[in-house]
């Protein structure tokens, strides 16, 4: 049996014995996705990223009053 | 504060000054309208008069700017009366990003994702977000978290499309498109999009090719109306393709 179809197999069976347990364990591997990517994300943008320059250009708007 | 002795473009200004600052506050609305009639009058007059265009072109992106966030206001009341209505999340996040309110809508997405890490919608809105604004890094970075938790999802797969493309990264835009187009025949978004690359890159004949189908697939569809703008585009690369020729 090829180790693919090995795997997926393995893996069916075992959502298979443990369907209760299963959006608990999706929910906590999400979890843990999702704190990794926003403690990247919350870095301040580097400068020269249209994040930055747009902090730039909105305060110069407000200083020329440019915003309606 | 008028004067008796205001002439009539002392009078556009004015107005405009007060729509600029009042919006859709009280007597915000009325200077506009008075002040489109003033400009309408002195452009009439004075059709040469570059300050004329230029205050008259800011009171309406002053009123564009103001009808935008309107429209956001009206997306975020669908998606409180429909939380599980994906189109006004992008609706408003095209809204925000129009209105350079980025680091808002940016915001208000991480925070949703926080609160449902394991729904796949999140992910692509903040992706779509970071995507809109230009912030492609961010958006890759996104994708391939969204991506741990569902591998194959297509939405996810569009908006990486758009980021490679962004990116100047074209011909992979161009593969992942192709493979959308198989999966689903009758999603029209990525022949749109492959239409736009191609005619980027030069190649009118692929291009006119994807305007073809979309325009077919809009009629067969009993939605002529919306081929109105599709021929246009045809039309303009249509001419490309003859300038090459001759």
């Amino acid at each position: 049996m090829p180790a693919d179809d090995l795997r997926s197999r393995m893996w069916r069976e075992l959502l298979a014995l443990t369907p209760d347990r299963w959006p608990a364990i999706r929910h906590a591997v999400a979890a843990r996705i999702a704190a990794e990517l926003l403690a990247q994300l919350d870095r301040p943008p580097p400068p020269g990223s249209r994040l930055h320059r747009e902090r730039h250009l909105r305060a110069e708007r407000i200083c020329h009053r440019e915003v309606a | 504060m008028t004067s008796q002795d205001e002439t009539l473009r002392e009078k556009a200004s004015r107005l405009m000054n007060e729509y600029e600052a009042l919006g859709p506050r009280p007597g915000g609305e009325s200077a506009y309208t008075e002040g489109i009639l003033a400009y309408q009058q002195l452009l009439a007059e004075y059709p040469q008069d570059a300050r004329l265009h230029l205050e008259f072109g800011y009171l309406q992106e002053c009123r564009g700017r103001n009808l935008i966030r309107a429209a956001a206001g009206c997306y975020e009341r669908a998606i409180e009366l429909d939380p599980d209505w994906d189109k006004p999340h992008y609706q408003l996040i095209l809204a925000r990003s129009a209105l350079v309110e980025s680091e808002r809508v940016i915001d208000l997405y991480k925070q949703r994702l926080a609160a449902a890490p394991d729904q796949i919608r999140e992910y692509r809105f903040l992706a779509h977000a970071y995507l809109r604004n230009g912030a492609l890094e961010e958006a890759s970075q996104v994708i391939a978290a969204g991506r741990r938790l569902e591998p194959d999802d297509a939405r996810l797969l569009d908006i990486e499309a758009e980021v490679l493309d962004a990116a100047g990264r074209r011909e992979e835009a161009l593969a992942i498109w192709q493979r959308l187009k198989e999966r689903d025949p009758e999603d029209l978004s990525p022949y749109f999009m492959s239409a736009f690359t191609l005619e980027a890159l030069g190649r009118y004949r692929e291009a006119a090719a994807e305007w073809h189908y979309i325009i077919g697939w809009m009629e067969a569809h009993d939605d002529a109306v919306h081929t109105t703008w599709p021929k246009e585009m045809l039309a303009g690369i249509e001419a490309k393709l003859a300038g090459e020729a001759s």
